[in-house]
C-alpha cells in the first residue's frame, strides 16, 4: 500500500510473475501502475506490504534486488546531451559493468532496439521513437531478470511501435520476465500471458485473456455507428438496454456499444430497435470479447476515458 | 565500496555534461578571469598623475616671497633620507607660480577650474605681515573637489606652512614669558634663532616591507569566489532538475544509493570549482607578475573555500522546490554574500563592512587571500580561516545534504 | 494601427513574464540599490584618506599628533598595535601609509628636546607623495608648541617641564592671542571652486549614477537570453507564419525590455532621489540620456541574441558581459584612477558616454546643451547594435536556427 498525503494511491494489490513470462498491468491513466512499478523497483517506498524478486526483498536501499531489476520509465528519462552510447556505459558502470563486458553488451543492447548505427548521436537529436527505444535499452542492458516497461509505446509512431513490440516479444521469448503496463488492450493482448487489470489503486482481475474474458461470461461486443444526434441515439440505447440477451448498452459519441452474449439473436433486434428509432446505421461491426470489454464490464468505463 | 565507484561514476559524467556545455567554462574560468583581469587593469594603482599646485603671492613681503621661492624650490622629492621612493616621486608633486594678475582670487580659481592647476596656495596680502609682526593674516587653500588628492596635498602643505610659523611665534612668545620680559619688544635674533630651532618632532621613513596587495590577484580571488556560488550550487539544483526529467528515478532504480548520487553531484562541482580557481590563480599570476601568495597555503584555502561555498550552496539550493526557485534563491543569496563579504568593494573595507564580512564564508576567504597575497598572513590567521571555512561548509552542507536526500529517497 | 496594437500585446506579455520572474526583480531593483546603499555609505562623500597610528595610549606627543591628524583634510585615522601589523595594513591598503609614536616619545622629548617618529609611506609614488605631504603637516603641526617649548627651555634655562607649560599656555586658545602678536599668526583657509561634488551633493550621488547606467544595461543584455530561448523553441519561426510577422514580434520583444529598463530605471531614480537626496539634476536632459541609454541596452542584448547559440550559455555570459563592459566604462571604479590607456579604452563603451553625462548632470548643473555631444555618441551606439542585430537575426531566422 502507498499513501501520498492522506490519498491513498494502491492498496491490496497483489500478484505475481512467473520466470520468462511477460505479464500485463492494465489500466486507464491515474489507476495506480506508476506507483506500483515505483516500488517495485524500488524508487518508492511502500507504506505497508512488501516486493520480493527472485527470493531478494526489495528496499530502496537494498543493491541486490535492484540489479536483477530493469526499468524503463514512461517518459523518457534521457539526458538530452549524450549520446545512447553514453547512457549504456553509464548505467552499465552504476550496475556495476566494467571494460570489455560493457562494451559488448553495449553493442548487443543497441542492436536489439536498432539504435545501432546513431548510437553515437545525442539522445537530443533522436526522433521520439528513436528516444523510446534508448529508453528501452538502458532498462535491457544489465540483462535484468524483470524488466518493468510503463507504457512504452505512448506517442510512439506506428512503425517504432512494431519494433518494440517485436523485440519485447524476442525478449520475453528468450526467459526474461516481463511486467508490462499500457493502456492499450491490444499491446497486452499481443504480448502478455497473463493481465491484471487495475483501476482506482486496486486489483479488479487477473488471469489469462481466456479466464478475464470468461469471467465476463463470453460477451461479444456489437458496435453501430450511427449519424445521427446524440439524443436521439441515447434514446435507443435505452431501449436496447432492454432488449431480450443485451447485458449492456452505452454510447461513445456517434458509437453505441452493446454487449452480448448471444449475437445471432440481438444483432437483428437491435438493428430494428434503430429502424424503429428513425436512426440510420452507418456500420456495424461484431467483435468476440476482448480485454477492452473485460474493462468495460468491470468499471462500466472504457480503458482510454 | 561499490557506491564509492558509483559515486566517481556519477561524478565523472556531471563533468562530462558540464564541460560538454559550456555554460559550465564561463561560469567558472571566463568569468572570473575577465572580471579579474578587467579590474587588475583597471585599479592597477600606478596612474601616471602629476599634481600641479599654484603658488599666489599677492603680498609680495620679503616673508611671503621667500616662502614663494622655497616651495617653488620644492621638487617633491626631499621627502625623507634615503627615501626608496624618492627618485619616483620627483615627477608626482611640482609647484609652479601663478601670476595674480588683475583678477586676483578669481584668476587663481579659474586657473584651478580650467586645470592649469590642480590646486593652489594664495598668500593673501598681509600675509608676511602677520608671519612675521603679529596681526592676522591668511594662507588660502583653493581646491577643486575632483582632484581630492591634490586638494589634500595642498591643505598639508598650508599646514606645514602655517606651523612652522606658528612654531617661531611660539618659541619667541614662550621664551619672552618666561624670561619676563614684555611684548612688543622685536628681537630679530631671537627669531632667527627660533626659525632655526630644530624641531622637536622629526620623522624617519621605515620600508613598508612585504609584498603589496595585487589587484589582480585580490580580484581573482573575489570574482572566484563570487562565481563559485554558481558553478557548486549546482550540485543540489541538478538533483531538482534530473527529478523533474525523471532521469533521478532511474539512477535510484540502480543499485546506486542516494548518498553516491548526491557524493558524485557534489565532487564533480567540487572538481570544477577548484579547477576554475586554479585557472584563475595561474593565469593572474602570470598575467599580471601578481603571486598570490605561498603556494600550498593557496590551495589549502583554494580547497577549504571550495567546501564552504559547496555547503552554503547546497544548502540553499535544498531550500528550493523547482529548479527555478532554486536558480533565484543562489543569485539571491550569491550577491548578498558578496556584498557583504566585500567581494565587490576594494581591498579598503570600511570598519562596518569589515566586521559583517566575518559572517560570511566570503569575507572569510578573501581576508586570508588578500593577506597572503600582501605578505600578511600568520599560520595562525589562515589556519582561522581555513577551519571557520571548513566548519561553515559542513554545518551548511550537512544540513543541505539531508534536505536533498529527503527529496530523493519518498 | 493593427500593428502598433500587436506589438503592444507582445510588449505586456513579455514585461509580465519577466517580473513574474523573481531572479530578475533580484536585478532589476534589490541589487542595485543594495549596492548604492553599501558602496555610498562606505566611499561616498569625500574621499577619505586612510591612516595608520602606532602610539602610545594617553601621552602628549599622542595626543597632539591625534588632534594634528584630524585637522588634516578628510583623513581617517586607523591605531594599530605594533609597526608590523601597519605595515601588513599598508600592504593590503587598509591604510595608505601610518606613522609610529615611539613609546617613551614623551621620555625623550623631556630629555633631549626631540624624539624621531617613524612613517611607512605606500609603494605607489602618489600615494607616497600625499602620504609624506599629509604626516608632513601634522607632525610639524603637533611639533610646534613642542619646538618652541625645548627652544625656549635651552635659551632661557628654564626647566623644560615649565616652558612646555608656557608653550602649551601660548598656544591654546588664552594664549593664542599673546602669540599671534608676535608673529607666526597664520590662518589657513579653505575653498572649493565650482558647485562641485563637495558643494553638498549627496555622498550617494556617484554611485547612484553609476549603478543605474551599470544596472540597466545588464537588465537590458539578460533580453538576449530570453531572445535566444524563443529562437530554440521556435515561437519566433511560428511567429513569421502569423500575420504580425516577426518584425513585430522583435519590436514587441524589444519594446516590452525598453519597458523593463524605463521602470527600473525610473525606481532607481526614484529610490535614489527620495531615499538618498541625489539629484538627478535638469529633468530633460535626464530623460533624454535614460531613453537613449536604454535604448542602447536593448540593441545591445537584441545583438548578443542574435548571436548566441545556446540559452545556458547566453545567460551566463550576459552578466560578465555587462559588469566588464559597465567597469570599462567607469561604473565600478572612478574614472579618474584608471590607468593612462584604460581611461582611452574607457571611450569605446556606451557606459563611459553616459557616466560621463550623468555627471555632467549631478554634479555641474548641466542641461540638455552640454551633453548633446554624449547623446549624439549613446544614440550612435544606438543605431550600430540594433542595425547589427537586424541583419544578424534575419541570417539567422533564414538558415532557420
Amino acid at each position: 500500500m502507498r499513501r501520498f498525503g492522506g490519498r491513498v494511491a494502491v492498496a491490496g494489490l497483489s500478484f505475481h510473475i512467473d520466470r520468462g513470462e511477460t505479464y500485463g498491468l492494465l489500466g486507464p491513466n491515474g489507476s495506480g501502475k506508476t506507483t506500483t512499478i515505483s516500488m517495485i523497483a524500488g524508487i518508492l517506498r511502500p507504506d505497508a506490504g512488501s516486493v520480493t524478486i527472485a527470493g531478494v526483498p526489495v528496499d530502496a536501499r537494498s543493491g541486490r534486488a535492484k540489479a536483477l531489476i530493469g526499468l524503463v520509465p514512461q517518459d523518457i528519462a534521457l539526458y538530452e546531451d549524450l549520446s545512447a552510447r553514453e547512457h549504456l556505459r553509464f548505467f552499465g558502470r552504476l550496475q556495476g559493468m566494467r571494460g570489455a563486458e560493457l562494451e559488448r553488451r553495449t553493442a548487443e543492447v543497441l542492436d536489439i532496439v536498432g539504435l545501432a548505427e546513431r548510437s553515437r548521436d545525442r539522445v537530443g537529436e533522436y526522433s521520439g521513437g528513436m528516444k523510446r527505444r534508448a529508453n528501452i535499452a538502458v532498462g535491457l542492458l544489465h540483462r535484468p531478470q524483470l524488466l518493468i516497461l510503463d507504457e512504452p509505446t505512448v506517442g510512439v509512431d506506428p512503425q517504432s511501435r512494431n519494433q518494440i513490440l517485436a523485440s519485447i516479444e524476442t525478449l520475453g521469448g528468450e526467459g526474461l520476465s516481463v511486467l508490462y503496463t499500457t493502456h492499450y488492450m491490444g499491446e497486452a493482448e499481443r504480448l502478455c500471458r497473463r493481465v491484471g487489470i487495475i483501476d482506482g489503486g486496486t486489483m479488479l482481475a487477473e488471469g489469462t485473456r481466456r479466464e478475464l474474458v470468461s469471467g465476463i461470461g463470453e460477451h461479444d461486443l456489437v458496435t453501430l455507428t450511427f449519424n445521427a444526434e446524440a439524443g436521439a441515439i441515447d434514446e435507443f440505447v435505452a431501449r436496447c438496454g432492454g432488449l431480450a440477451g443485451v447485458s449492456s448498452a452505452r454510447r461513445r459519441d456517434g458509437v453505441v456499444e452493446v454487449l452480448t452474449d448471444a449475437p445471432d439473436v440481438v444483432l437483428p433486434a437491435v438493428i430494428g430497435a434503430a429502424g424503429g428509432a428513425g436512426l440510420a446505421v452507418s456500420s456495424v461491426a461484431v467483435r468476440e470479447p476482448d480485454l477492452e470489454s473485460v474493462f468495460l464490464h468491470l468499471t462500466g468505463r472504457a480503458l482510454r476515458d | 565500496m561499490a557506491q564509492l565507484s558509483r559515486t566517481l561514476v556519477i561524478c565523472a559524467l556531471d563533468l562530462r555534461r558540464r564541460v560538454r556545455n559550456r555554460s559550465a567554462v564561463i561560469t567558472t574560468v571566463v568569468g572570473p578571469l575577465a572580471m579579474a583581469i578587467v579590474f587588475g587593469l583597471l585599479v592597477s594603482g600606478t596612474s601616471e598623475l602629476t599634481v600641479r599646485i599654484g603658488v599666489v603671492d599677492l603680498d609680495r613681503s620679503a616673508a611671503s616671497m621667500s616662502l614663494v621661492s622655497s616651495l617653488l624650490a620644492d621638487d617633491g622629492s626631499e621627502a625623507a633620507d634615503g627615501d626608496p621612493g624618492g627618485a619616483a616621486a620627483q615627477q608626482v608633486l611640482q609647484f609652479v607660480e601663478l601670476d595674480p594678475g588683475g583678477a586676483a582670487l578669481d584668476g587663481v580659481r579659474n586657473a584651478v577650474a580650467d586645470g592649469t592647476v590642480d590646486a593652489a596656495l594664495v598668500l593673501e596680502a598681509g600675509f608676511g605681515a602677520a608671519a612675521t609682526a603679529g596681526g592676522s593674516g591668511s594662507l588660502v587653500v583653493v581646491q577643486d573637489p575632483e582632484q581630492v588628492v591634490s586638494g589634500q596635498i595642498a591643505a598639508s602643505v598650508a599646514q606645514s606652512v602655517a606651523a612652522g610659523y606658528r612654531q617661531v611665534g611660539l618659541s619667541v612668545a614662550t621664551v619672552m614669558a618666561l624670561a619676563g620680559t614684555g611684548s612688543g619688544a622685536f628681537d630679530e635674533a631671537l627669531i632667527d634663532a627660533a626659525g632655526a630651532q630644530s624641531p622637536a618632532l622629526s620623522v624617519q621613513e621605515v620600508p613598508v616591507g612585504g609584498r603589496d596587495l595585487s589587484a589582480a590577484a585580490f580580484y581573482g580571488a573575489g570574482m572566484s569566489i563570487l562565481f563559485l556560488f554558481f558553478t557548486v550550487g549546482f550540485a543540489a539544483r541538478s538533483v531538482l532538475a534530473e527529478r523533474e526529467a525523471g532521469t533521478l528515478d532511474r539512477v535510484l532504480a540502480t543499485p546506486t544509493t542516494a548518498g553516491a548520487v548526491i557524493a558524485g553531484k557534489t565532487l564533480s562541482v567540487g572538481v570544477l570549482g577548484v579547477a576554475g580557481f586554479v585557472v584563475v590563480w595561474l593565469v593572474t599570476s602570470v598575467l599580471f607578475d601578481a603571486p598570490w601568495g605561498d603556494p600550498i597555503a593557496v590551495s589549502v584555502l583554494i580547497v577549504s573555500t571550495v567546501f564552504a561555498i559547496a555547503g552554503v550552496a547546497t544548502f540553499v539550493a535544498s531550500l528550493a522546490r523547482t529548479e527555478r526557485q532554486a536558480d533565484a534563491a543562489t543569485a539571491a543569496v550569491t550577491f548578498l554574500l558578496a556584498l557583504l563579504g566585500g567581494n565587490f568593494v576594494g581591498p579598503n573595507q570600511p570598519p562596518l563592512l569589515r566586521r559583517l564580512s566575518v559572517l560570511t564564508p566570503n569575507g572569510w576567504s578573501l581576508r586570508a587571500f588578500a593577506d597572503l597575497n600582501a605578505d600578511a598572513a600568520t599560520l595562525s590567521s589562515i589556519a582561522t580561516a581555513v577551519s571557520v571555512l571548513l566548519v561553515m561548509g559542513a554545518v551548511f552542507g550537512s544540513i543541505g545534504v539531508r534536505r536533498v536526500r529527503s527529496v530523493m529517497v519518498r | 494601427m493593427k500593428r502598433l496594437l500587436a506589438v503592444q500585446a507582445f510588449t505586456a506579455v513579455v514585461l509580465r513574464q519577466l517580473l513574474r520572474d523573481r531572479t530578475a526583480l533580484i536585478f532589476i531593483v534589490a541589487l542595485p540599490v543594495a549596492i548604492m546603499i553599501i558602496i555610498g555609505t562606505t566611499f561616498g562623500g569625500q574621499q577619505r584618506l586612510d591612516l595608520g597610528v602606532v602610539a602610545p595610549e594617553g601621552r602628549a606627543v599622542t595626543e597632539r599628533l591625534l588632534a594634528a591628524l584630524a585637522d588634516g583634510e578628510g583623513v581617517r585615522v586607523h591605531r594599530y598595535r605594533d609597526l608590523e601589523s601597519m605595515r601588513k595594513a599598508v600592504r593590503r591598503f587598509t591604510v595608505v601609509g601610518g606613522v609610529v609614536v615611539p613609546v617613551d616619545a614623551d621620555g625623550e622629548l623631556a630629555a633631549s628636546g626631540a624624539t624621531v617618529l617613524s612613517i611607512v609611506v605606500p609603494r605607489t609614488s602618489e600615494q607616497a607623495v600625499t602620504v609624506r605631504r599629509v604626516l608632513d603637516g601634522a607632525v610639524r603641526d603637533a611639533a610646534a608648541p613642542l619646538t618652541a617649548a625645548a627652544f625656549a627651555a635651552e635659551r632661557t634655562g628654564t626647566p623644560i617641564e615649565m616652558a612646555s607649560a608656557t608653550a602649551e599656555f601660548l598656544d591654546g586658545p588664552d594664549g593664542a592671542e599673546a602669540a599671534a602678536a608676535l608673529g607666526g599668526g597664520i590662518d589657513v583657509h579653505t575653498e572649493a571652486i565650482g558647485t562641485g561634488r563637495s558643494a553638498g551633493e549627496s555622498r550617494f550621488s556617484q554611485t547612484a549614477t553609476q549603478n543605474l547606467v551599470l544596472f540597466t544595461f545588464i537588465t537590458a543584455l539578460t533580453s538576449a537570453t530570453l531572445l535566444v530561448r524563443a529562437r530554440r523553441t521556435g515561437i519566433l519561426r511560428r511567429a513569421s507564419a502569423t500575420p504580425a510577422g516577426v518584425g513585430t514580434l522583435l519590436c514587441g520583444m524589444a519594446g516590452g525590455w525598453f519597458a523593463l529598463c524605463l521602470v527600473q530605471s525610473v525606481v532607481l531614480i526614484v529610490v535614489g532621489a527620495v531615499g538618498f537626496g541625489v539629484r538627478w539634476g535638469d529633468p530633460l536632459a535626464a530623460a533624454l540620456l535614460v531613453v537613449v541609454f536604454d535604448i542602447v541596452g536593448v540593441g545591445a542584448g537584441l545583438l548578443v541574441g542574435a548571436a548566441g547559440a545556446n540559452e545556458d550559455r547566453v545567460g551566463a555570459l550576459t552578466p560578465v558581459i555587462g559588469i566588464v563592459a559597465g567597469s570599462l566604462g567607469g561604473c565600478t571604479v572612478p574614472m579618474q584612477f584608471f590607468p593612462a590607456a584604460m581611461q582611452r579604452v574607457a571611450r569605446l563603451t556606451p557606459h563611459y558616454w553616459a557616466v560621463d553625462a550623468w555627471d555632467a548632470l549631478v554634479f555641474d548643473r548641466a542641461g540638455v546643451n552640454e551633453i548633446v555631444k554624449n547623446l549624439v555618441v549613446l544614440a550612435g551606439f544606438g543605431a550600430v547594435f540594433v542595425l547589427a542585430a537586424s541583419v544578424g537575426m534575419r541570417r539567422v531566422l533564414q538558415s532557420g536556427r
